[in-house]
C-alpha cells in the first residue's frame, strides 16, 4: 500500500511530540519532587510531621484518582484499604520483630488481595457505578466494625499506639525512617513511587483501555477487551497504593486508630480528589494539601463550626470548578492561549 | 463450499417473548467480499447481526464461523474470534481523541489466525488517512460531525482485525457526498476482510456492489446479485416497490 509511505512522516512527528510531552512531564515531576525534598528545612517540627501525613494522604488520593478518574468507578472504600494497610503495619510492627520489608509488603498485599477478591465478584457480577459505590461504602462500614470489635488484636476504640517507625534493611546497611525528618522522607518516597505508578498507568495502553471503558464499556467489550478483568485490576492496584499509604501513615503517626478506616475518611479522600481534579495527577496533591491545611487552620480558629466552613468551601469549588482546581487552571490556560492566537491572527 | 471464510446461521430461531423474530433461518456469508442485508422494517436484519455477535442467543439452531460452532459463545469471545461490529448508532469513545480511539481498537486482543486482517500491519495513521481524519488525530471524538464519527467507527472496527466486519446502517443520516465516501471506504476494507452491510438506501447498495440477501419476517427471501434481486418479482412486491424502477 502506498499509504504506508505517506503516513510515515506524521507518525514520526507524533512520536517526537509524545517524546517532548513525556520529557516535560518528567521534568515537571522532577522539579516538584525536588521542591518537596528541600521543604523540611523551611518547616517547623510540627509541620514536618503534618507534611509527612499529607504526603501519605496524597498517595491514597492518587489511588482513588486511578479508579475514579481513569476507570470511572467511584469507590467509598478507599479508607478501608488505607486502614487495612495501617492496621497490618501496626499489628505486625508492635507484635513481632519483623524485617521492615515484610511489614510493608503485608500493608500492600492484604488490601490488594482483598480488593482482588471483592473486585472479581463485583465487576464480573456486573456491579457498576452507583451500585459499586454503595457496596464499597458498606465494605468500609464492615471493616470499621471489625476493627472496633476485634479488641484483642486491633485495640478496639483506642487503636494501637507506640507503633514503631519503619526501618528498611538494604543489604549491609539499613535506612531508618523513625526520626522526624525520616518520617517526612518516608512520605515523600511512597508519594514519588505512587506518582511514578500513576504516570506509567496514564501513558500505558492499560490506562487507555480503562479510559475507553469509562467512556463506553460495551463498545470496549465488543472490541474484545475483557472489561471486568481490567476494572478488577484497576481496583486491585488502587487498593495496593491505598494500603501502602496506610502503612506509611501508621509509621509516620506511630499509631493506628479506627478513624483511619471509616466512612468519614473515605468521604474526605473523595473531597480531596474532587477539589484537586480527578482527571489531573497534580490534583491529588493539590486537593489533599488544600483540604488538609484548610482543615487544620479553620479548626484552630473555629473549634465548633469548622466543618461548616470546610463543607461550604467544598461546595463552592465544585460549583465553580467542576473539574477541580487543577482542571479549572488548565481550562483557564487553554482559554488564554486561544485568545492569544486569535489576537495574533487579528 | 469453502468453509474457511464463512459466517453462517443454521436453522436459527430467535424469539423475544411470544414474538418470533428469526424463523428457522439459514444464511451463509463469505462467498462475496461485500454482502448487503436488506429487508423491510422488522425483517430481523439487526437481530441477525446480534446473533452473529453473540448478543442474542437463539432458541434453536447454530452459529458457525468458518465451519466452527460458536453458538452460545460470549460477545467478547466472538469479537476475539474476528467478528467485529459497527452499531447502528455510532458508538465511539467520546472523551478520547480520534488517535486514541483508533489505538484502543488496534490493540484489542485477537486470536491470531491466518486469513484475518491482522496479517497486514496497519498503523492507526494509515487508517486515519483512509478515513480522511489524519488532521483530526488530536480531536476528541465528541467534537466530530456525525459522518466523521461513522467513519471513525468503521476505522476502529477495521483496526480490530476482523475476519467479518458487520456494519449496521453505515450510511444512515449521511449526505450524498459523505455516503459516497463511506461506500468507497467499505469497498477498500472489503479487500482485506469480508464485509456485511445492513442498509435501506438502494443507491448505496448498488454503489457497494457485491451480493444481496433479502430478509422478510425473519425468513430468507432471496440471496443473489443485485440484478437477480431486482429482477425477482416477489422481492419487488414486499420490499423494493417503486424504488427498483427508479
Amino acid at each position: 500500500m502506498t499509504a504506508v509511505d505517506t503516513v510515515a512522516v506524521p507518525n514520526n512527528a507524533n512520536s517526537a511530540r509524545d517524546w517532548i510531552s513525556g520529557a516535560r512531564t518528567l521534568g515537571g515531576t522532577g522539579l516538584l519532587l525536588a521542591a518537596l525534598a528541600i521543604l523540611p528545612s523551611f518547616l517547623g517540627p510540627f509541620n514536618i510531621v503534618l507534611g509527612a501525613q499529607i504526603l501519605a494522604y496524597s498517595v491514597v488520593a492518587l489511588s482513588l484518582q486511578l479508579l475514579w478518574g481513569r476507570a470511572g468507578q467511584l469507590s467509598f472504600g478507599q479508607a478501608a484499604f488505607f486502614g487495612m494497610g495501617a492496621y497490618a503495619y501496626a499489628i505486625l510492627g508492635t507484635r513481632y520483630e519483623l524485617n521492615g520489608w515484610y511489614i510493608l509488603a503485608a500493608a500492600l498485599v492484604i488490601p490488594a488481595g482483598t480488593a482482588l477478591i471483592l473486585g472479581y465478584f463485583l465487576f464480573f457480577g456486573r456491579v457498576r457505578d452507583a451500585y459499586f459505590s454503595i457496596v464499597t461504602l458498606a465494605f468500609v462500614l464492615v471493616a470499621n466494625q471489625v476493627v472496633i470489635s476485634w479488641r484483642s488484636v486491633t485495640g478496639g476504640d483506642t487503636g494501637l499506639t507506640r507503633v514503631p517507625g519503619l526501618v528498611l534493611p538494604f543489604g549491609g546497611f539499613e535506612v531508618d525512617f523513625t526520626s522526624r525528618n525520616g518520617r517526612y522522607y518516608l512520605g515523600l518516597l511512597i508519594f514519588s513511587i505512587a506518582l511514578f505508578v500513576a504516570l506509567l498507568v496514564r501513558r500505558s495502553s492499560f490506562g487507555l483501555v480503562l479510559e475507553a471503558i469509562r467512556d463506553d464499556e460495551n463498545r470496549a467489550s465488543f472490541l474484545g477487551y475483557n472489561t471486568p478483568m481490567y476494572l478488577t485490576m484497576a481496583f486491585t492496584l488502587s487498593a495496593a497504593l491505598a494500603g501502602v499509604a496506610g502503612g506509611a501513615f501508621a509509621s509516620i503517626s506511630t499509631l493506628a486508630a479506627p478513624d483511619m478506616i471509616d466512612q468519614f475518611l473515605s468521604i474526605q479522600i473523595l473531597t480531596w480528589v474532587a477539589i484537586g481534579g480527578r482527571n489531573y495527577l497534580a490534583g491529588a496533591l493539590v486537593g489533599t494539601v488544600v483540604m488538609r491545611v484548610l482543615n487544620n487552620q479553620v479548626s484552630d480558629v473555629l473549634p465548633e463550626s469548622w466543618p461548616l466552613v470546610v463543607g461550604l468551601f467544598f461546595v463552592v469549588v465544585v460549583m465553580f470548578f467542576p473539574a477541580g482546581l487543577v482542571g479549572g487552571l488548565a481550562k483557564l490556560r487553554a482559554q488564554l492561549a486561544s485568545r492569544r492566537v486569535e489576537k495574533a491572527r487579528a | 463450499m469453502d468453509e474457511s471464510q464463512s459466517l453462517a446461521l443454521e436453522s436459527v430461531t430467535v424469539r423475544f417473548g411470544g414474538l418470533t423474530v428469526l424463523d428457522d433461518l439459514s444464511l451463509r456469508f463469505g462467498h462475496s467480499p461485500i454482502s448487503s442485508l436488506i429487508g423491510p422494517n422488522g425483517a430481523g436484519k439487526t437481530t441477525v447481526f446480534n446473533t452473529f455477535s453473540g448478543i442474542v442467543k437463539p432458541v434453536s439452531g447454530s452459529l458457525l464461523l468458518n465451519g466452527k460452532d460458536m453458538t452460545g459463545h460470549s460477545p467478547i469471545e466472538i469479537a476475539r474470534a474476528g467478528v467485529v461490529r459497527k452499531f447502528q448508532v455510532p458508538t465511539v469513545f467520546h472523551n478520547l481523541s480520534v488517535g486514541n480511539n483508533l489505538k484502543v481498537a488496534a490493540q484489542s486482543p485477537r486470536i491470531e489466525t491466518a486469513g484475518s486482517a491482522k496479517d497486514i500491519r496497519w498503523s492507526t495513521g494509515d487508517v486515519a488517512e483512509k478515513l480522511g481524519l489524519s488532521s483530526k488525530m488530536k480531536t476528541l471524538a465528541a467534537e466530530l460531525s456525525h459522518g466523521e464519527r461513522q467513519w471513525l467507527e468503521i476505522g476502529m472496527a477495521f483496526l480490530a482485525h476482523p475476519r467479518f466486519l458487520l456494519l449496521d446502517e453505515p450510511a444512515a443520516g449521511l449526505g450524498p457526498e459523505e455516503s459516497d465516501h463511506t461506500a468507497g471506504l467499505i469497498r477498500t476494507i472489503s479487500e482485506f476482510c469480508k464485509t456485511i452491510v445492513i442498509e435501506h438506501d438502494m443507491r448505496f447498495i448498488r454503489e457497494l456492489g457485491g451480493d444481496v440477501t433479502v430478509l422478510h419476517q425473519g425468513r430468507l427471501l432471496k440471496q443473489g446479485t443485485m440484478e437477480e434481486i431486482e429482477a425477482d418479482h416477489i422481492v419487488r412486491d414486499v420490499y423494493l416497490g417503486r424504488d427498483a424502477d427508479a
